[in-house]
């Protein structure tokens, strides 16, 4: 390692302690500015040194240093299912990840060492204590066993169950390997536990698919008044069935019980720090994390309430350049600083996915 | 594996006979299968063609391009073969199968004219997504095969769709004596896979790709920018580039001031044409990181189109989408191009050079791709010689009198 590498090592571990020392949604933009900013241009150049195809993709943006978050370099997201991107030697490689990717697509391979898995899981300990204090609760998972089996593969899923288990004790799996409800382990924990706070978690599409739809088509109902549901994964594949976060919320106060309801939105590019829902239905950016819509076509930054693509950035990964991402998502920034709930940072909601290119042309034909 | 008689059980129920659409009650397949051929451009099927022709350039087809482009084509078809020459006589060479593309909704029309002008039985498999453009062609088809003077053409070309999870596949492999593949390199496989006669021919259009090859030290005023430009955007504009015959390399030979200009040009052409998309937008962006991240590829244009430029187009052309991406080799004489014929490579259209000096290169042994040289604004220009087949002696017998 050259000196000036070990230089950039050492002044990126300042910055992200700083950071880490500060509190989770109270970072304003000008103490984002101030401690977010220099790191994340310290990781442009530290990604920009240890990895070729990162410092090759710079060269069609400024080289000015960026005076502001939204003028730092990005990486259009899928290029991590296109190929290895990483800023570590292999001997250091500790876990790759693969993103569950849409059906038929390549997944994702996310190239981890042990300090940034280690970092991940400081910083999703720090966002999670917004919502769920400091103790480990009780914790039903909306997902069979067989997601985390010996066998299963190492999917996004899997990792995000492995993930939230952490903040839970008294794991039990709400559903039976073949996706239906395992009604008397559901029925035990609610027994056991249910008079105290809870940490439910799962999948959104299959909270309501395999669990509250078959609460209602059961007609029963649950009593967790103290619970706290954490739910992520995107509304895709609920969009048939027209259920949005105000419809989804309702259903869930009504056959559990549950008013703490806060979705959650991140991908396996950028494990950690996720972007978490306020008490008013916003996704907030936390300390470790921003976020930036794009106009889609000029790639220029929209204002607050003009939907765009969504720009991520992580103070996280130091062994892949993931730390600013160009998303496949639309979402529409509201405002930063001044949501009613409270918490600083920009705030926002994600609006759908970007259509998929249409294949025309001579090519796959047989359908 | 499957025996000569043995059909595999087919499902009459898994298959649709969408023309002709009248008296379905009888077994269209036995119907095609005992009936003969037609003899060699038969007036019969002549007529058809100049009937189809006149029935798709019908107004209310307006806003459907294709089917105009379609009914021009048509209209002057080009099939230079006759039944008897010198000592040699053309047969159809029997019942052929054309298995047509999902994507390109009229090219089913153009694979199976071939076939109908050279005599041939024809069963023409569509594919199962129903698009207006298909839709409106079975119409007419339909129409014109009611007629009582095409009874002939009704009892011998049959147009039916089925899953692809079917067993129609392998019965209609066991009977042809000729596939026509459009692929995808996936599907022509998965089609080749079935076991068909002996002799049956297989003429297969695989996964390809193209380029352009520009002069642009000829290009030395506005005016032949312009028509250049717009030579060019005739040639990705229908199939937002993904045609196999549309150019996604560029080879440059000229200065970097004139290739901005036809660029700019070009992205101007484009921007009466489109309107902004938020998924090209981003697919160019993919595309141009992935090249640069993949080979150090420069990004020079970014805008409605995007350009890189690089060395090495093979490293990056399997993940090019279309969407107005242009790879640009920067070349110093055309003979440079050898060093990326590949055997996908299969049209070149050129501006700002003889074909003769061009054909001059291909001709060196070594070369195993370019199919087609052709002018730039001709790349889609569907002919019977494609992909280095010829259709006309593909779908016919040559019988050697002596």
């Amino acid at each position: 390692m050259s000196t000036s590498t070990k230089d950039i090592q050492a002044c990126y571990q300042q910055q992200f302690d700083a950071l880490l020392s500060q509190p989770v949604f109270g970072l304003d933009r000008a103490a984002k500015q101030r401690l977010l900013l220099p790191l994340l241009a310290t990781l442009t150049e530290l990604h920009q040194q240890r990895c070729a195809g990162f410092a090759n993709i710079l060269g069609s943006f400024s080289n000015e240093s960026a005076s502001t978050i939204d003028t730092l370099p990005f990486l259009a997201v899928r290029l991590f299912k296109l190929m290895e991107l990483k800023s570590v030697a292999n001997e250091d490689v500790f876990r790759l990840l693969q993103s569950s990717g849409t059906t038929g697509q390549t997944p994702a391979r996310v190239t981890l060492d042990k300090a940034t898995s280690q970092r991940q899981s400081k910083v999703l300990v720090a966002i999670l204590q917004q919502v769920l204090g400091k103790q480990r609760l009780p914790m039903l998972i909306i997902d069979a066993p067989a997601t985390v089996g010996r066998d299963a593969a190492f999917s996004a899923r899997a990792a995000g169950i492995q993930g939230l288990a952490f903040f839970g004790r008294h794991h039990t799996y709400a559903l039976n390997d073949d996706m239906t409800p395992n009604w008397s382990a559901i029925s035990q924990f609610c027994a056991e536990h249910g008079s105290g706070p809870v940490l439910v978690f799962g999948f959104t599409f299959m909270v309501w698919q395999y669990w509250l739809d078959a609460l209602a088509q059961k007609n029963q109902t649950l009593n967790l008044p103290h619970g706290v549901l954490l739910h992520s994964g995107g509304w895709k594949k609920l969009e048939h069935l027209k259920v949005d976060n105000t419809a989804f919320k309702r259903t869930i106060k009504d056959f559990t019980g549950i008013t703490a309801v806060h979705n959650f939105y991140g991908m396996a590019e950028q494990v950690g720090s996720i972007f978490m829902e306020c008490s008013h239905g916003y996704l907030h950016a936390p300390s470790f994390a921003d976020v930036v819509a794009r106009d889609p076509n000029t790639l220029r930054v929209t204002g607050f309430e003009q939907q765009g693509l969504l720009q991520v950035l992580s103070a996280v990964p130091t062994s892949y350049p993931g730390h600013s991402l160009l998303t496949e998502d639309l979402g529409v920034l509201h405002g930063e600083d001044d949501c009613a709930c409270g918490w600083k940072g920009k705030y926002f909601s994600v609006s759908g996915r970007l259509p998929k290119v249409e294949v025309r042309g001579c090519s796959d034909t047989h359908e | 594996m499957i025996h000569m008689n043995e059909y595999p059980p087919t499902d009459k129920d898994d298959i649709t006979l969408l023309a002709p659409s009248f008296g379905s009650d009888c077994d269209w397949l036995n119907e095609v299968q005992a009936a003969s051929c037609m003899p060699v451009k038969d007036a019969i099927a002549l007529s058809f063609v100049k009937a189809l022709s006149k029935s798709l350039l019908d107004p209310k087809n307006k806003n459907f391009p294709e089917i105009v482009a379609l009914g021009f084509w048509l209209r002057n078809v080009s099939c230079p073969l006759t039944a008897q020459s010198d000592a040699q006589l053309h047969k159809p060479i029997g019942l052929t199968v054309h298995f047509a593309p999902g994507n390109v909704d009229t090219m089913f029309v153009y694979s199976w004219c071939y076939g109908l002008l050279l005599g041939n039985k024809n069963i023409v498999r569509l594919a199962s997504q129903v698009t207006p453009i298909q839709s409106a062609l079975i119409n007419a088809i339909n129409a014109l095969l009611q007629l009582p003077e095409f009874a002939q053409l009704a009892a011998r070309n049959k147009f039916v769709q089925y899953p692809k999870t079917s067993n129609w596949t392998a019965r209609l492999s066991a009977i042809a004596d000729a596939r026509v593949i459009w692929g995808g390199d996936t599907s022509v496989n998965s089609i080749r896979a079935y076991a068909a006669k002996p002799r049956t021919r297989d003429i297969c259009f695989a996964d390809r790709v193209s380029a352009a090859i520009l002069n642009g030290d000829e290009l030395d005023n506005n005016d032949k920018i312009a028509h250049t430009a717009q030579r060019l955007l005739r040639d990705t504009l229908p199939y937002d580039q993904q045609a196999c015959s549309s150019p996604r390399m560029i080879f440059w030979q000229g200065s970097t001031s004139a290739l901005t200009a036809l660029l700019e040009s070009l992205a101007e052409l484009l921007n009466e044409q489109i309107q902004p998309s938020l998924t090209r937008a981003n697919e160019q962006l993919v595309f141009s990181q992935y090249a640069a991240a993949n080979n150090g590829a420069e990004v020079i244009w970014r805008g409605q189109i995007t350009a890189i430029v690089t060395q090495q187009p093979e490293a990056v052309i399997s993940q090019h989408l279309g969407q107005w991406c242009f790879i640009v080799i920067p070349v110093t004489q055309p003979s440079d191009i050898g060093a990326y014929i590949t055997d996908r490579f299969q049209t070149l259209t050129y501006a700002g050079y003889q074909s003769e000096e061009i054909a001059t290169i291909l001709t060196a042994p070594q070369y195993t791709g370019i199919d087609r040289v052709v002018p730039i604004g001709e790349a889609l220009d569907f002919n019977y010689l494609w992909d280095g087949i010829d259709l006309l002696s593909g779908l016919t017998r040559v019988v050697n009198v002596r």
